[in-house]
């Protein structure tokens, strides 16, 4: 059953027992009050009776019949529309009877006791009510009076039926109205939760894009919000976790290629030289080949080791002068690079301030981003080092001027076997490593490492460093 | 003369293929690129073209759209084993696959199939005194039939193929059996010393000590 239905059933069920009774109660209590009024009114006749015939002859019926008939006569015509019908009996004698006594006086009317007054509510032949009181008085003749009033109520009853029907119709009514209504009023209410459901069977088949359109402010907007909160939350992780689904497969089929490479030539060469079909100068070259790639092998091996190292080991970090290693860097590669027409220079603040650095790292570091800029330049140029020294740490830039990184390989360059042009790194020997060494050993003083393109040529390569001040 | 473009950008192994088929008497043209395979591909034609998926410009798959038009065959030569990759290649209309790292044996004996599949080798060898039919699988001598066991034929058909080569157990195993060479087992030398006395080639099949065995034909 859905909410709303719900929701509606509930409004109907209490709304009918509210109203059934405070309705039921309403009309009774109305009805008890005119009737207590009939029967007061009632009472008021019955005595005006007995003091009229008092007044006249002192109650003996043996005086006076016609005195007595007279004075009943009297006060009927006095009071045409007080009762429906009067009886006046002497002991079993008839004394007086209004012409239509014996259809408002039911025949097993039982005989009233002395000086007490009773009532009795009686129904008519044709659905008329009555209202019946009935007394006796004794006189001193020891005869006894019974006195019969019958006053018509059929009206009020009739006004309670009345009341009935009308209150069933409005009754009707406003169940149905509030039947509308409230399942309106829910269905308003609900609609949310349906969006809410929406989406979530959306994000379930993969659209993890998918949002909730918020329109309130309640509790179910704060759900929503909620909800919309918690997809963008997973939505990002799971973008997350398939892009490093997809570094991990590319690495995997990186790494296999590269080693692959060697492989089959070492296996295919030295199939060659072991079937005897060579002649002597293809087995040297063969065995050259045999020799180089192995070599490679070997080299691949080595870097990945170094990745590795880095990644699991923790070194000490170690108070150095940046400044003094920079220097020491520059001054040990300056004769190597003069000989390919490349030149290096240093611009650093004065020497003398210590950080937490690794330095063999950070060798290692400089060794690879100078080798970069190198192989980035075709014949000659120079290769410039900046050091700066902020509180926390320091800031390398390293610019060349050399043919510049392309925009699409930007986002690349720190991926594993990632190369810029695969066919000139092979050449000179590179795995695509470098960068992503540099990368982690960047990582592992909490810094970062950007690379930018200048406008006049040549790229910059801006390290920074958070090994902080000893 | 068979010619066989290489397209493979890996220098080594480029080479390396280049000497493999160059023994078997296949004429061969190395290209390191995409675009460089394109330009040969329009100067003249070949017969069977050896197709590297990773290679710089235009890559493999790349590069096959360009080739099918011209009919043809190409055997791809890959680094990734992965089944989506091996079938692309084949969806693309590659002939076959061999996957890095391989033996240059196994490279001569597909490239043997599919050459022969499209009917531009020989179907009939003469090796050693034999008229060998691959199509009918029959093999001849003077004019008379000799019949030998599947497993015998293969074997047959291994060395008729490598000529002048040493041929260790392993490979042989290999290659016939379709199997990793069990350590130890007789089964190369039992079935070896049955077919060729069958065929009568005691004096040309030698065993080689400790390796295997070799064909000796006339030059």
């Amino acid at each position: 059953m859905k909410v709303r239905l719900k929701i509606t059933l509930c409004m109907l069920s209490i709304l009918s027992l509210l109203f059934g009774i405070g309705g039921s109660l309403l009309i009774s209590e109305s009805f008890r009050d005119t009737l207590e009024r009939e029967k007061d009114t009632a009472v008021s006749f019955y005595r005006m009776v007995w003091s009229s015939l008092k007044v006249v002859n002192g109650l003996d019926p043996y005086l006076n019949p016609e005195g007595i008939t007279g004075i009943m006569e009297q006060l009927l015509e006095q009071n045409r529309s007080a009762w429906a019908a009067l009886r006046l009996c002497a002991g079993d004698e008839l004394l007086f009877e209004t012409s239509n006594a014996r259809d408002c006086f039911p025949p097993d009317l039982e005989t009233p006791q002395t000086d007490r007054c009773s009532f009795r509510i009686t129904g008519g032949k044709e659905g008329e009510r009555y209202f019946i009181l009935t007394g006796a008085v004794e006189t001193g003749e020891d005869v006894t009076l019974f006195l019969y009033t019958a006053h018509d109520i059929s009206g009020i009853y009739y006004a309670r039926n009345r009341q009935q029907e009308t209150y069933l119709r409005v009754f009707g009514v406003m169940i149905f109205l509030c039947a509308g209504l409230s399942y309106l009023t829910s269905r308003a209410l609900t609609a949310p939760l349906g969006r809410l459901s929406t989406v979530s069977r959306a994000i379930a088949s993969g659209d993890y894009s998918s949002r909730v359109r918020i329109t309130s402010n309640d509790e179910i907007g704060a759900v929503s919000a909620d909800f919309n909160a918690m997809a963008e939350q997973m939505e990002k992780t799971v973008l997350e976790l398939r892009r490093s689904v997809e570094r991990q497969e590319r690495f995997v089929g990186s790494f296999a290629h590269e080693m692959k490479t060697p492989m089959t030539s070492l296996i295919g060469y030295a199939e060659l030289l072991r079937s005897g079909t060579l002649t002597m100068e293809e087995q040297t070259e063969a065995a050259g080949y045999i020799y180089s790639e192995g070599k490679r092998l070997e080299s691949l091996s080595r870097k990945l080791l170094e990745l590795l190292v880095i990644q699991q080991s923790p070194l000490p970090l170690v108070s150095i002068d940046p400044v003094g290693m920079l220097e020491e860097f520059v001054e040990r590669l300056r004769p190597v690079y003069a000989r390919e027409g490349i030149v290096l220079s240093l611009t650093a603040p004065a020497a003398g301030e210590t950080r937490l650095l690794e330095p063999d790292l950070i060798w290692t570091l400089l060794l690879n981003l100078t080798d970069n800029a190198r192989k980035a330049m075709e014949q000659g140029g120079s290769i410039r080092y900046l050091l700066e020294l902020p509180e926390d740490g320091c800031r390398i830039t390293v610019t060349d001027t050399g043919r510049g990184i392309p925009p699409e390989a930007l986002a690349h360059l720190t991926e594993a076997f990632y190369r810029v042009d695969k066919a000139r790194s092979r050449e000179q020997g590179g795995f695509g490593l470098g960068l992503a060494l540099c990368q982690e050993i960047v990582k592992f003083h909490h810094g970062t490492i950007r690379f930018a393109n200048r406008p006049e040529g040549g790229a910059d390569v801006i390290v920074e460093l958070k090994g902080g001040c000893p | 003369m068979i010619r066989i473009l290489i397209v493979e950008d890996e220098k080594p192994i480029s080479d390396m293929i280049r000497l493999c088929l160059t023994k078997e008497g296949y004429d061969c043209v190395c290209a390191y690129d995409g675009y460089a395979a394109a330009d040969f591909l329009e100067q003249t034609s070949f017969d069977l073209i050896l197709l590297d998926v990773m290679i710089p410009k235009i890559d493999g798959f790349e590069l096959m759209e360009y080739i099918r038009p011209l009919e043809i065959p190409v055997i791809f030569i890959t680094a990734r084993a992965a089944v989506s990759d091996r079938v692309k290649g084949l969806r693309l209309g590659a002939e076959d696959y061999i996957v890095k790292p391989f033996e240059a044996i196994e490279l001569l004996a597909r490239v043997d199939v599919v050459l022969r599949r499209y009917q531009k080798t020989d179907a009939v060898l003469y090796v050693g005194g034999l008229d060998i039919d691959t199509r009918s699988m029959q093999v001849l001598r003077n004019g008379e039939e000799i019949s030998l066991t599947k497993t015998e034929y293969e074997l047959l058909l291994l060395f008729a193929r490598n000529p002048r080569r040493a041929l260790y157990r392993e490979t042989i195993y290999e290659r016939v059996w379709g199997e990793e060479y069990p350590f130890g087992s007789k089964a190369v030398d039992i079935h070896i010393q049955r077919m060729r006395k069958k065929v009568g080639w005691e004096n040309r099949l030698k065993a080689i000590h400790k390796v295997g065995y070799r064909l000796e034909v006339d030059p």
